[in-house]
């Protein structure tokens, strides 16, 4: 089982998260003026990265707040975990 | 095969306290100490069970958990549907019968031993009690660290005071980020741990093969280690006269052992002499044994009891089970878990990338490395160490190049031969290790763990702003001795 470090609540148990997908996606500034093609690339598609992937958590049985973290896909490992308002290590 | 309790051996049973218990039916005595299948072959049961599809009869081949043929259920004083003889601690009243294939659960379930569960948290979790980690733990326990050590057997290693100890507890699993489940057998209850570590040393010893021959199943047929397992731990001879088949060494001293304990050896076949077992006759436990020589000459052995090692394989499931690779060891004729490149270059690699973007945040930054001796020499015996430690002085030059950029300077400190608890044990177990290092060494002496604080101060200081991807050896002039 993982060690997730939550920035407020520190390293827990994998089990109290819960995983939110890609983070960093922003929504469309205008999305009227999307076509389907690029409303559906915006709703459906995701980086599916072999390596370092910059996701959201959620500490679903501790703190309930979102997060971000930096997972390594082939290893499972985070890399490291952030605050909404900080940015993402390079 | 007819065993029996003899009076030498027996360091894990209590002579003086006699107790009844119930098999198949009879009723029967041991001691206090024994496990079910020691007490089984004391009064000379020799069928267990029979195998689930064929209907073979299932003698005892080991003394452990590795157990493939001895299987009961347990009725009293709990219930246990399914469960290997030699797994059962026996207890005053145990009550048990032969059960092969699945365990049944019968229709209004008798209470079963109640399971708690409870966490643990440690730095460090020792699993078996194998070789090579007193030197870590000794360590851990000097900087305060919390020490679990989890032992299959009733009995477990000399752990020393500041270790926790779990005996007759069997690591289940172990999972991501040091988590481990662990269950504990108790006479009364038995306990699920859920432990996390900071660091897991595996120290599971190897389990014995078994060799593959006509009728190599029959009751009679026995592990090696296991018929001497019987004899130490609980003074239980397993059979009168005995045919020891062996590939390797680790057979030597046991037909010495068996005359002594009152058996006779019928006949050593060592396959390094040629000589094999080819099959076995008997109804139902082994009454003779066929042997083949080099010449192809055959035999037949009066004998109630094979004895037969295979070889060793390391028990590497634990290992595995997190993504731990195999190699095949020549000297050791064996697989063996490979987690030393992983543990040094992976982890080495994977910190200092978590650094970097810090460092870089902070606008300069200072790394340093750890590699050995066996970054600038070759060793036969510590090939993957070696090579790790080797990879440990490239990675820091291409590190020191790739973020020269972000004033980051990359350095490695080679330690040479330190006075450590980990040194200290390699000193009493090679041979001669002293005299050859102090003959090497220059400054005559060896290190101290203070001498590395001199160059690690300058190396993270603003005085070794130029340099960088360095590989600095503190030895004591070591490795330019001649």
């Amino acid at each position: 089982m993982l060690l997730v470090r939550c920035p407020w609540c520190g390293p827990r148990d994998e089990i109290e998260f819960r995983y939110g997908g890609q983070a960093g996606l922003t929504y469309p500034a205008d999305p009227e003026a999307l076509s389907d093609e690029e409303w559906a690339d915006y709703l459906f598609m995701r980086d599916n990265p072999k390596g370092p992937f910059r996701e959201r958590w959620f500490h679903t049985a501790g703190c309930r707040r979102w997060f971000n973290a930096v997972r390594d896909t082939a290893t499972h490992r985070f890399i490291a975990t952030y605050r909404l308002d900080e940015e993402p290590p390079p | 095969m007819t065993g029996r309790r003899v009076d030498v051996g027996g360091a894990w049973i209590d002579r003086s306290r006699p107790i009844g218990f119930t098999f198949d039916g009879r009723e029967l005595t041991a001691f206090e100490g024994d496990t079910l299948a020691s007490a089984l072959l004391a009064n000379g049961v020799d069928v267990v069970c029979r195998s689930p599809i064929l209907g073979r009869l299932r003698g005892i081949v080991s003394a452990g958990v590795e157990e493939s043929s001895a299987f009961v259920e347990v009725s009293k004083p709990w219930f246990e549907p399914i469960v290997a003889a030699t797994m059962v601690n026996l207890v005053d009243g145990l009550v048990a019968t032969g059960r092969p294939g699945v365990g049944v659960l019968p229709f209004d379930p008798p209470p079963t031993k109640p399971t708690v569960h409870r966490h643990a948290y440690v730095e460090v979790l020792v699993v078996g009690s194998g070789e090579g980690w007193h030197p870590v733990v000794e360590e851990a326990v000097q900087r305060g660290d919390r020490v679990l050590l989890v032992e299959r057997d009733r009995l477990a290693a000399a752990a020393g005071d500041g270790v926790t100890v779990l005996t007759n507890a069997t690591a289940l699993g172990l999972y991501d980020d040091g988590y481990a489940v662990v269950h504990e057998r108790g006479p009364e209850r038995d306990t699920l741990w859920h432990v996390r570590a900071g660091r897991v040393i595996l120290a599971t010893g190897a389990h014995e093969r078994p060799i593959a021959f006509a009728h190599d199943d029959r009751p009679g047929v026995m592990l090696a280690e296991a018929v001497r397992t019987y004899l130490e731990r609980f003074g239980v001879l397993p059979g009168k006269r005995v045919v020891v088949f062996t590939t390797n060494a680790s057979t030597d001293g046991l037909p010495e052992l068996l005359r002594q304990a009152g058996a006779e050896v019928a006949a050593v076949a060592d396959v390094r002499e040629g000589w094999a077992v080819a099959g076995t006759e008997g109804d139902p436990h082994v009454e003779a044994v066929h042997l083949v020589g080099p010449e192809g000459e055959r035999r037949i052995a009066d004998a109630d009891l094979v004895a037969v090692s295979g070889g060793w394989n390391p028990a590497a499931q634990l290992s595995r089970a997190i993504g731990g690779g195999l190699r095949y060891d020549e000297a050791l004729a064996t697989y063996v878990p490979v987690d030393i490149s992983r543990s040094h270059l992976l982890e080495a690699a994977r910190r200092t990338s978590a650094a970097y973007p810090h460092l870089q945040r902070a606008g300069s930054g200072k790394l340093v490395n750890i590699g050995s001796m066996m970054s600038l020499f070759g060793a036969s015996f510590v090939a993957p160490y070696g090579a790790s430690k080797g990879g440990i002085v490239q990675l820091t030059r291409a590190l020191a190049c790739a973020w020269a950029k972000d004033r980051i300077q990359v350095n490695a400190v080679l330690p040479g031969w330190i006075d450590t608890a980990l040194t200290r044990r390699a000193r009493e177990e090679v041979a001669g290790l002293h005299e050859r290092v102090l003959a090497r060494t220059p400054a005559a002496r060896w290190g101290a763990p203070e001498d590395l604080a001199g160059i690690a101060v300058f190396l993270c200081s603003a005085a070794s702003d130029f340099v960088t991807g360095t590989a600095i050896p503190v030895d004591g002039g070591y490795a330019v001795q001649g």
